[in-house]
């Protein structure tokens, strides 16, 4: 059973990107894109934002492999937004950037080089570029 | 000793009829206005598309091999030759990006067969930013003028209808005219009447020769999309790659290549002494066999090659091309000092 539900989600994310790669009619929203958050991103994001703003995360044409993220803080839903995380955490991303990060995870990342916020384990992804912050759709 | 093969000869030869061509200018005759002769064509081979909408320089800036903030700079070029890669650095479409009057607005001049892909090339990095992809094939045209005795005289706009940029590749190249579609041969060249005399191209006087006997590529039958890089068809020479630009698409490729790797590879111009045949493989071989490239295109004994640098610059010449003789030109425009094999960042 749970495999079955597997399948036709599957389906449907490969039927919405082949609409998103056509330029074709503007999908609606589909219920059972989502992406994960982890516990060290809740927990940054209950330390910043006190104030009632909430993390915003945009997918952009660009980079050296072809798409990129981007992490904002906002304070302003859209029409288009769909929100993840907790009530005081919450992680904000309009319909057509998850098209193509749906069943990712929202992770905050501390080390000596770098730290922030970043997406792994994108499933819809392919290889990134060496600076790690750009990726590439599996066609 | 064959002095022919001496390069030390023939560059001296070379510099000679510099000189020759230098000492004759104070003694020719002032050229008038009525007395340019140029040739004009129209490229039907390509077409232009619309890139309009308030990002429209950040979205081509993350595509394109070539800084387009520049083009939208207050005295910046009017139009820039550029590259679009795939996602592991291959060359996919050649352009040559034209600034408008409207700082929103960027036409992009690419090959007609390559047209509809390059247009979803685009929709595709658009993600959610509102920029516009249109053909505009149905109301600019691409011309080309060229053959002016001195190629790098600038060319006066003279109607406000028409769009006039010279070559971003190479001034010999001559001028890019963007001109409403209505427009035909003659209404363009009586646009021009105050600046010159106007010939038709012909078979053994047109542009693609042009480019033919310069070793520049363009077009997909050419410029094979997804099989060469950018530098292998010489985009560094001309004007096509910023290195000091940020990430984009295929970027990791061309950058590495240039500041530490090897290009082989590059488009020449070949001269030929028989007629290829259109059937035959088109390969190019040494006197004695060794495979050097492929032949891309020909026209009336001239044609185009991607052919390895080190054994067609250092040996003889003379090559093969299915039985027939055949002769590898270093294009003048090509720096003074080929670099060795491997590029020095710091030697920039």
């Amino acid at each position: 059973m749970a495999f079955l539900l597997r399948q036709v989600a599957r389906s449907g994310l490969q039927r919405n990107l082949i609409l998103m790669r056509h330029a074709t009619a503007s999908t609606s929203a589909n219920p059972e894109l989502s992406v994960q958050v982890s516990e060290s991103c809740l927990k940054r994001l209950r330390e910043i934002c006190v104030d009632g703003s909430f993390l915003r995360v945009t997918v952009e044409g660009g980079g050296c492999s072809g798409f990129q993220y981007k992490f904002d803080l906002d304070k302003q839903l859209n029409e288009d937004d769909r929100q993840f995380g907790e009530a005081e955490a919450k992680v904000v991303i309009d319909t057509v950037s998850l098209e193509y990060c749906s069943g990712a995870t929202v992770d905050y990342h501390s080390e000596l080089i770098r730290a922030g916020f970043r997406m792994v384990a994108n499933p819809l992804a392919e290889q990134g570029c060496s600076c790690g912050s750009s990726f590439s759709i599996k066609l | 000793m064959n002095r022919c093969s001496n390069p030390w000869f023939l560059r001296a030869v070379r510099h000679h009829i510099r000189n020759l061509h230098e000492m004759r200018i104070p003694y020719a005759r002032p050229v008038g206005p009525n007395q340019r002769n140029f040739t004009l064509e129209p490229l039907g081979n390509r077409e232009l598309i619309r890139v309009h909408g308030a990002e429209v320089v950040p979205f081509l800036q993350g595509l394109a091999t070539n800084d387009v903030a520049r083009i939208q700079s207050p005295g910046g070029p009017a139009s820039m030759y550029a590259h679009f890669l795939n996602k592991a650095g291959r060359l996919l479409y050649d352009t040559i990006l034209y600034r408008t009057n409207n700082p929103e607005t960027i036409l992009v001049e690419c090959d007609r067969e390559a047209s509809s892909d390059f247009r979803r090339h685009l929709r595709t990095y658009r993600v959610r930013r509102r920029i516009e992809v249109d053909s505009v094939d149905d109301e600019y045209t691409p011309w080309v003028m060229f053959n002016l005795k001195d190629a790098s005289e600038a060319v006066p706009n003279p109607h406000p209808d028409l769009f006039v940029s010279p070559d971003p590749r190479l001034h010999v190249l001559g001028t890019r005219i963007l001109a409403p579609t209505d427009m035909d041969w003659s209404k363009l060249s009586k646009c021009f009447a105050d600046f010159g005399t106007a010939t038709a191209a012909s078979s053994d006087n047109s542009y693609q020769l042009l480019r033919y006997k310069q070793g520049v590529g363009e077009g997909c039958s050419e410029l094979t999309p997804g099989k060469c890089f950018p530098l292998e068809a010489n985009a560094d020479y001309l004007h096509g790659v910023s290195f000091h630009k940020g990430c984009y698409v295929g970027q990791e490729l061309t950058a590495r290549v240039h500041h530490s790797g090897v290009i082989r590879k590059r488009y020449m111009p070949i001269r030929l002494t028989a007629p290829i045949d259109v059937g035959s493989s088109q390969d190019v071989t040494s006197l004695a066999g060794a495979k050097l490239g492929r032949v891309f295109g020909f026209a009336h004994k001239h044609g185009i090659a991607l052919l390895r640098i080190e054994k067609v610059l250092n040996g003889r010449p003379e090559l093969m091309i299915d039985g027939e003789r055949c002769y590898v030109e270093r294009p003048e425009w090509w720096p003074e000092d080929l670099p060795g094999k491997r590029r020095m960042a710091f030697a920039e």
